[in-house]
């Protein structure tokens, strides 16, 4: 599961660092895979989205009830999509900031899903069940 | 002067302006107000000066309606009231409690607020209180402000303590020592009697339970005895008007409320949030308050519920991790994934409130108490059982409405959202809000009994008027939460007796 194995941000930044051949045998790797814009590469804000995953070390109990409630998300490209709507975060370093914003926004506006009772901010679930189909996206 | 009803001759005839029937918070303020003024002035009680259990036993009532606690246990029979054993809460109604809201049947008052402050800042004083009933009054209150709390969603609300004032020990030896006020102990009354055409009273009927009987002859009939009893001795006094006394449209009885009381959620308490700094008793400058939050007018209107208090009780025992039974270890497995999850989420925040305390609880209870919608259905009738006077039992049915329900839901979400925002807490709605199960069995009552003899300018809608004058009953004034035409959530007995002050001042304009 991509919590056993994204232990610490300090091991994903090492993974990182080490190159991509670790990253293709692993979780990681087929999670980053469906990543990928057209040149191969990793873009910035999909490697900042995976440190913040990390740093959450997510049980995945929290995405699957989520996709369960909404089994029509159950797509990477469609939870991305409610992260970062059409667009894709730029300047690169904005990640954290955006998602946290988002997050604030939804206690503002009262955009909470209810999961077995406890009423979590949209965004934050999004995040849970995005963890979830990543670690769960088939090798490229 | 204090009398004995149970030493008299029984067949004593008396002559009043003013009979009060009951000598509870309500009876002994109007009483008071007399005190050496050109009126005599008849205060009749129950009870004696102390608890009686074959009195006491007058109030057993029959139950039908939502699950309430004992109304032989809740009220207390004799001088002084149920103010023998209040809590001492005291907090005047919101302002919006007065309005008429479109999406609340039955709402509104025939009198705003401002008209009442008066007599609100007379009842405090009565309640052995200071007359500040605003934040802004309280200078270290309001150094008690959440920061950044979204005023359009949640407020802080803060009531005051009362020592609590017994109305009976504290104001007897005033009553005592009056030389026109007669309070008689022991008279139970048994029937109001209207004269030929009923449009007034014309005497009074009292019986002790040993048997000594007698009648009072008044300019003024007040009834105080308590937001059932006002109701049931009008059905019981039925000799002249067959439906009873102000009953010609039947009303009376009719839209029974109380603040049904319950926890709602759960809050797992974020860093070191202060919960403790900003809710729950406090003493300040030698007085106590006691801190929560309100729904605000704004969500009220928006998502078209009720006004709510909300208090957060530590929560010590819960342990998600110690529960045996399997779905509640399927459940107790995702909080604590939730736990850790809000946690690192409030981590990866600026935090707000610093590390996570040393003690103190992590968990606290949500706890509503609130507004009950005016419902015709829920009422107090007659029982076909009967006391030792001889006379029909209460019957409460009390009946709660979908919006009784939504408000808690409302109550749910809206901390939610802003303790979500604040990073004070998460939260978790109870099960049985969440499942759609019924209120009752999940709310309690708060003891309250109110709107049985509603006030409204429209005889159709109520039994008194906005001097509280029962309609078409020329002397007969009924005193207490009976004529509350809404309920707030606030607790009833500083209204009660502001209402009560207010009446005193009508009748010695009128009388």
């Amino acid at each position: 599961m991509l919590q056993r194995i994204l232990l610490s941000r300090r091991r994903l930044l090492g993974s990182l660092l080490t190159g991509m051949a670790l990253l293709q045998t692993t979780a990681i790797a087929r999670a980053f895979s469906s990543f990928r814009s057209v040149n191969g590469e990793i873009a910035g804000w999909e490697r900042e989205l995976r440190v913040l995953v990390a740093d959450l070390a997510l049980d995945r109990s929290i995405g699957q009830a989520y996709l369960e409630k909404f089994p029509d998300d159950a797509s990477i490209d469609r939870l991305q999509a409610r992260l970062f709507g059409a667009g894709i975060p730029n300047p690169p370093g904005t990640v954290r900031a955006l998602v946290l914003a988002a997050e604030q926004e939804d206690y503002r506006v009262g955009r909470l899903v209810c999961l077995n009772g406890w009423l979590l901010s949209r965004t934050s679930v999004t995040v849970a069940a995005l963890s979830v189909m990543m670690a769960e996206a088939p090798a490229a | 002067m204090i009398l004995d009803l149970e030493q008299a001759e029984s067949g004593a005839a008396l002559s009043t302006d003013i009979c009060i029937i009951g000598a509870g918070a309500a009876g002994i303020a109007i009483a008071r107000e007399f005190i050496d003024t050109r009126y005599d002035v008849c205060l009749l009680e129950s009870g004696g000066k102390s608890f009686e259990t074959e009195t006491q036993n007058l109030y057993v009532a029959k139950n039908v309606g939502v699950q309430r606690l004992p109304h032989d246990e809740t009220r207390l029979r004799y001088f002084g009231g149920t103010t023998n054993h209040w809590s001492g809460h005291c907090s005047p109604f919101e302002e919006e409690d007065f309005k008429r809201r479109d999406w609340v049947p039955h709402s509104g008052w025939p009198l705003e607020r401002a008209e009442l402050m008066p007599f609100y800042s007379r009842a405090y004083r009565l309640c052995e209180l200071d007359a500040k009933p605003f934040e802004a009054d309280w200078p270290e209150v309001a150094r008690r402000k959440i920061p950044g709390m979204n005023a359009d969603t949640l407020r802080q609300y803060f009531l005051q303590y009362s020592s609590p004032t017994r109305f009976g020990p504290a104001y007897e030896t005033d009553l005592q020592s009056a030389r026109n006020i007669r309070v008689v102990l022991h008279a139970n009354v048994t029937d109001i009697v209207a004269n030929g055409d009923a449009k007034a009273i014309d005497r009074i009927k009292i019986r002790t339970l040993g048997g000594r009987s007698g009648e009072i002859r008044a300019r003024q009939v007040v009834l105080c005895c308590g937001g059932i009893e006002n109701a049931r001795l009008l059905l019981l006094s039925n000799g002249i008007v067959k439906k009873g006394l102000g009953n010609q449209r039947d009303v009376v009885g009719r839209y029974f409320m109380d603040h049904p009381f319950g926890g709602v959620g759960l809050v797992q308490r974020l860093g070191n949030a202060p919960f403790e700094n900003f809710f729950g008793s406090q003493d300040i400058d030698g007085r106590r308050f006691y801190f929560g939050l309100a729904l605000t007018p704004a969500v009220q209107r928006r998502e078209r519920v009720l006004g709510c208090g909300i208090q957060f009780w530590p929560n010590h025992e819960y342990r998600p991790d110690s529960l045996t039974d399997t779905e509640d270890q399927t459940k107790s497995a995702f909080d604590l994934a939730v736990f850790e999850f809000n946690r690192r989420w409030h981590n990866l925040k600026r935090k707000v409130w610093g590390p996570e305390p040393s003690e103190g609880s992590a968990f606290f209870d949500v706890m509503a108490v609130a507004e009950q919608a005016p419902n015709p259905e829920s009422r107090i009738s007659l029982d076909s059982g009967r006391d030792e006077l001889g006379l029909n039992r209460a019957r409460v049915d009390w009946r709660l409405t979908s919006i009784d329900r939504e408000t808690r839901k409302s109550v749910v979400r809206a901390v939610a959202a802003e303790f979500g925002r604040l990073g004070l807490g998460q939260v978790r709605m109870s099960d049985w809000l969440r499942d759609g199960r019924g209120l009752s069995g999940n709310i309690e009552d708060y003891n309250h009994h109110m709107g049985t003899t509603r006030m409204s300018d429209d005889p159709k809608f109520g039994v008194v008027d906005r001097n509280c004058q029962v309609h078409d009953l020329a002397n007969l004034y009924v005193a207490g939460s009976s004529v509350f035409p809404t309920s707030g959530f606030a607790n009833p007995t500083l209204t009660i007796v502001a209402l009560a002050l207010r009446l005193s001042d009508h009748l010695k304009q009128t009388t």
